[in-house]
């Protein structure tokens, strides 16, 4: 071949990568490597709408280095789960190997690196302000054209929140490009892989609905997570409606070691409606999550966390579940049946105690 | 006068079939001398030119020269398109004609009751002539048998390929969920000593549940049914088992060969479908094999070609009893599963092998190259297009040689200057030839002095 455009860049490891290599423009490949420098070299624009103001107090708290841990915690780590089967672009013949025990093992931690990378969050964050911001308004160009004329600064390697876009109205005034103008021309230079300039038709209510009904939650919010920024209205709606279906309907084991579980459990502490991913974890005899879901719960929300705190450490057999009875006390509403799979649980651990009991009387015997 | 002398001698060779065409006797002579005296010599003359020799030939004549092959044209293969005679008198019954008489005696009996049927006339029955014709042309039409495309074997209407169905049960026994495929069919011949050649059709079948039982018979006969039967219900006397992985492909890659007959087999991921000779895409399909790739390489003799992928198949090793010979971990890694190590099989009556040389070739640990008996299955490059052989082609190749690489040099010299200084994942960008560039020479080693 005398001829032919070939990719400059090849990304020998992006097949690796369970989700798309980018999930949002601010995590473009470009800044993450040596490119730093030359957001000197083009002009600088003033930060505008919600960057100019402090982190909201959402992003404060799910931020925090505790919230993090806990929530990394709760959202599990299950190999089966988190290199579970995954669409590839082409499946070809699996490799076999034969390996001895340390050879097996070396390859098992190889890839147990990767599982923080796959697990981590999408960021949780109040919705954006918006940013129109008149410049200048010209009488004068009143009439001038039928439509309007939007000016995009190109120059490689700027940031996309950062980059400089100007909309000229027809009647003359020159105003920065609103977030949703700026989504779009974005996306029309700069294009990320997999996300679409329209609003996608799977997000509208009844598909949305249509999906969830068929336990496409993953789906759907991975695909979100590509099409909008963290903080757009429309991604914190979606991922609101996909976080209460599950809730409702106890389905917490679709989002398990996944990385939208944290997203899933900060939403329902929040609003104060951990009772049923509390049941959840009952049922599923596991004490130690309990534990750190209502510490998360006291963190965020700090009415009797002292008390809970004493609680906790006061007895060291019987404190958690002496915690939950303070938590289901404490919290005004009616906890019936979290109520109910207390005793369930408690029932469970007499019974278990009480065979280990026979078991060791029979060894001893 | 003298032509005149000459229709008439031709007319009375033809003469007797035009009066009496049903009859072949001729006339007598006495009528023929009389004949130049007579008026018919006008008529004759007049119509010599339009007669039609359908009037003066018998039916076997008329018949013969539109059918028969010559004994030379026949060994040529001109018989096989050939007309085959046609009765046009079937359905005609005598007493029964265009004219519809009651005729006592012939087509009706003399007496009815005690009174004496009478000879009459009846009125014309118009459907008679459409009665007639359709009977004759619906029994003596050639019906080609039709088989759906569904129900279609490897090529046409011929046999391989084709599904005969399950055997048949043995006392109770039903073998409902099996089905059989003729592989191959072919004459055979013998020479006997009484009677000579003796020609018998020889039939291999291909019998399968799709769940990994299946059998391969042969059997002959001088009737090709006959011979279909007997090696179908042959087949379901010499079953046996074929393992498979994931229950859709085979375990490993392998090569096996049968005399001068080579199969070289590949595992394949699922949804590949089954690639090869079609004899062995039918007997995958019969075990319920679905992903495999097969090339059959030295002589395509179909029966070799069938002993040979089944021998392959049952000398298979199974993960479990490769890693019991091997001592080692049977381990897969799966691009779906972002090459997460999936252990397939480990050994179960010893300890796993702490020590394993890998650089030294003394053992062959390679999966792929495991069952290969050191061969390599022959992949055919690709023809080079029409054109490159074109002195048209040469002179465009002279006429680009200028601008070759230009555009990725264009490219490296941009990004280079766009970026100042070593770029990002240099080790993947596509590095230009360098020799070729105006403005990047090659750098020469610097030389050190020696002490």
């Amino acid at each position: 071949m005398a001829f032919g455009v070939y990719p400059i860049i090849k990304l020998n490891w992006a097949w690796r990568l369970p989700f798309p290599t980018c999930y949002s423009a601010t995590s473009t490949r470009l800044w993450q490597t040596k490119l730093r420098q030359f957001s000197s070299d083009v002009p600088q624009t003033v930060p505008v709408g919600r960057e100019a103001k402090a982190a909201s107090s959402v992003e404060k708290a799910f931020f925090q280095p505790q919230v993090q841990s806990l929530l990394q915690n709760l959202t599990g780590r299950l190999t089966e789960k988190v290199f579970g089967r995954r669409q590839v672009a082409k499946i070809r013949t699996s490799h076999i190997r034969l390996l001895t025990d340390e050879e097996l093992d070396k390859a098992r931690r190889e890839k147990l690196k990767e599982v923080d990378m796959v697990l981590q969050m999408p960021p949780v964050m109040a919705e954006r302000q918006p940013c129109e911001e008149v410049i200048v308004e010209d009488p004068r160009l009143e009439e001038y054209n039928s439509s309007r004329h939007v000016f995009v600064d190109i120059t490689y390697g700027v940031k996309p929140r950062k980059r400089y876009m100007v909309v000229r109205e027809t009647n003359g005034t020159l105003r920065r490009a609103s977030w949703e103008e700026r989504d779009k021309l974005n996306q029309i230079y700069f294009p990320i892989s997999g996300r679409s300039i329209d609003f996608p038709l799977v997000f509208e209510d009844g598909n949305l609905k249509a999906a969830l009904d068929r336990g496409f939650h993953h789906n759907i919010l991975d695909r979100a997570c590509i099409q909008f920024e963290p903080d757009d209205p429309n991604f914190i709606r979606i991922c609101h409606t996909v976080y209460d279906s599950i809730n409702d309907n106890r389905n917490f084991s679709l989002l398990e070691s996944t990385r939208h579980m944290g997203g899933l459990i900060f939403r329902i502490v929040s609003i104060g409606k951990p009772e049923n991913y509390l049941i959840y974890l009952l049922q599923k005899d596991r004490m130690d999550s309990v534990v750190d879901l209502l510490t998360l719960h006291y963190i965020i929300h700090p009415e009797g966390a002292e008390e809970f705190a004493s609680i906790l450490s006061s007895n060291d057999d019987g404190g958690p579940l002496a915690a939950l009875k303070h938590f289901i006390k404490s919290s005004g509403q009616t906890q019936g049946n979290l109520q109910l799979a207390m005793q369930a649980y408690q029932e469970d651990q007499r019974q278990m105690q009480e065979e280990e009991r026979v078991e060791n009387r029979r060894s001893a015997g | 006068m003298s032509f005149l002398l000459r229709a008439t001698a031709g007319v009375a060779a033809r003469l007797p079939r035009l009066i009496c065409p049903a009859t072949t006797t001729p006339l007598p002579s006495s009528l023929l001398s009389a004949l130049p005296n007579s008026p018919l010599p006008w008529i004759c003359a007049r119509h010599r030119g339009s007669m039609t020799f359908f009037a003066h030939l018998s039916q076997e004549r008329l018949w013969k020269s539109a059918t028969s092959v010559s004994n030379a044209g026949r060994k040529r293969g001109r018989a096989r398109g050939r007309k085959m005679v046609k009765n046009l008198n079937r359905g005609q019954v005598l007493g029964f004609g265009n004219t519809n008489m009651v005729w006592p005696g012939l087509n009706a009996p003399l007496f009815r009751g005690k009174e004496p049927v009478q000879q009459q006339q009846l009125p014309p029955d118009p459907s008679r002539k459409e009665k007639l014709y359709k009977m004759r042309d619906s029994i003596e039409k050639f019906r080609q048998v039709k088989v759906t495309p569904l129900e279609r074997g490897w090529s046409g209407n011929k046999m391989p390929g084709r599904s005969l169905g399950p055997p048949d049960p043995i006392g109770d026994e039903k073998f409902d969920e099996f089905d059989t495929k003729v592989l191959e069919m072919k004459q055979v011949a013998n020479m006997t000593g009484t009677v000579g050649r003796v020609r018998r059709f020889s039939i291999l079948v291909v019998t399968g549940n799709k769940k990994g039982l299946m059998s391969v018979a042969l059997a002959k006969a001088i009737d090709a049914r006959t011979a279909l039967r007997k090696a179908r219900n042959r087949s379901i006397k010499k079953l046996r088992f074929v393992e498979r992985f994931e229950g859709r492909t085979v375990f490993h890659d392998f090569h096996h060969q049968i005399d001068s007959t080579h199969v070289f087999v590949e595992r394949k991921p699922e949804g590949y479908g089954i690639v090869g000779h079609r004899a062995i895409k039918t007997i995958c399909e019969q075990i319920g094999i679905r992903d495999l790739h097969a090339k059959v390489e030295g002589r395509i003799n179909l029966q070799k070609v069938v002993k040979c992928f089944i021998a392959g198949l049952e000398a298979q090793e199974t993960h479990e009893q490769l890693s019991e010979r091997k001592g080692l971990h049977v381990v897969e890694f799966q691009q779906e599963h972002q090459a997460f190590p999936h252990v397939l099989a480990s050994p179960k009556t010893q300890p796993v092998r702490t020590e394993v040389d890998r650089v030294g070739d003394r053992e062959e640990l390679r999966f792929p190259q495991l069952y290969m008996d050191g061969r390599v299955r022959l992949r055919k490059p690709k023809n080079p297009p029409f054109y490159t052989k074109l002195p048209s082609w040469e002179k465009k190749l002279k006429e680009m040689e200028i601008t070759r690489n230009h555009r990725q040099i264009l490219e490296y010299h941009w990004l280079q200057r766009e970026l100042k200084g070593p770029l990002p994942l240099y080790q993947h960008l596509r590095e230009p030839d360098k020799g070729h560039l105006p403005f990047s020479k090659p750098t020469k080693p610097e030389m050190k002095p020696k002490k």
